[in-house]
């Protein structure tokens, strides 16, 4: 008996099958957690199901890393030089609100620190990504001999 | 960094997918290699220098 050769599988499908189990936790624990939180009185145990997405983010960021070391070189330092220009840019921002709504100038929730990092990395990814010529779309015109 | 990586390349009637494939890389790779936007990893260099039969630095020359 003959095995046919496994067709390769679509970036998206792959992305799917390496992310997307601790995604799908991730979400539901921040689902779970915000829900349940509210019903509860202060104390411990509401302070443990406050950080119940905690270890769904571990494992979040365990499986980027893991996707991360089957990239090739060139997407491997697209990543990670959008990783230092994101993390300059969020973090110089968030301390420059921080300072800001300590002396009164504006008043801002700590709920945007998220937004405004999540914010920084996709500008940093478009412009490291601009840079190298490396789009996430893959009918880009490619050179022919 | 300059190459001979698209002239290589057009000898054998590759296009950019093929060989990507071959050194086991993405095309965009391929494309920054050629358009001298990203140097490859000494390991990488040592690939294509084997792949074309060729020395690393018959391929890739320091600008002058």
């Amino acid at each position: 008996m003959t095995t046919q050769p496994r067709k390769p599988r679509s970036a998206g499908m792959q992305y799917l099958i390496d992310a997307g189990p601790a995604s799908l936790c991730y979400f539901a624990a921040v689902i779970v957690s915000a829900l349940v939180t509210k019903q509860m009185e202060p104390g411990l145990l509401r302070l443990l199901v406050a950080a119940l997405p905690l270890p769904a983010i571990l494992w979040m960021a365990w499986a980027e890393l893991r996707r991360l070391r089957k990239r090739d070189e060139l997407r491997q330092r697209i990543e990670l030089e959008a990783m230092t220009v994101a993390f300059a840019m969020s973090f110089g921002l968030v301390i420059t609100l921080t300072f800001l709504d300590m002396n009164g100038a504006i008043d801002v929730p700590i709920t945007i620190a998220g937004l405004l990092m999540a914010v920084c990395w996709g500008g940093a990814q478009m412009w490291v990504r601009m840079r190298y010529h490396y789009w996430w779309s893959e009918t880009e015109k490619e050179q022919e001999p | 960094m300059n190459n001979r990586m698209r002239e290589l390349r057009g000898d054998r009637g590759w296009s950019q997918a093929e060989l990507a494939e071959r050194l086991g890389v993405s095309r965009q790779t391929v494309n920054a290699i050629e358009t001298g936007k990203y140097d490859p990893s000494l390991p990488l260099a040592f690939t294509i220098g084997r792949l074309f039969g060729l020395s690393i630095e018959s391929i890739f020359a320091p600008e002058a």
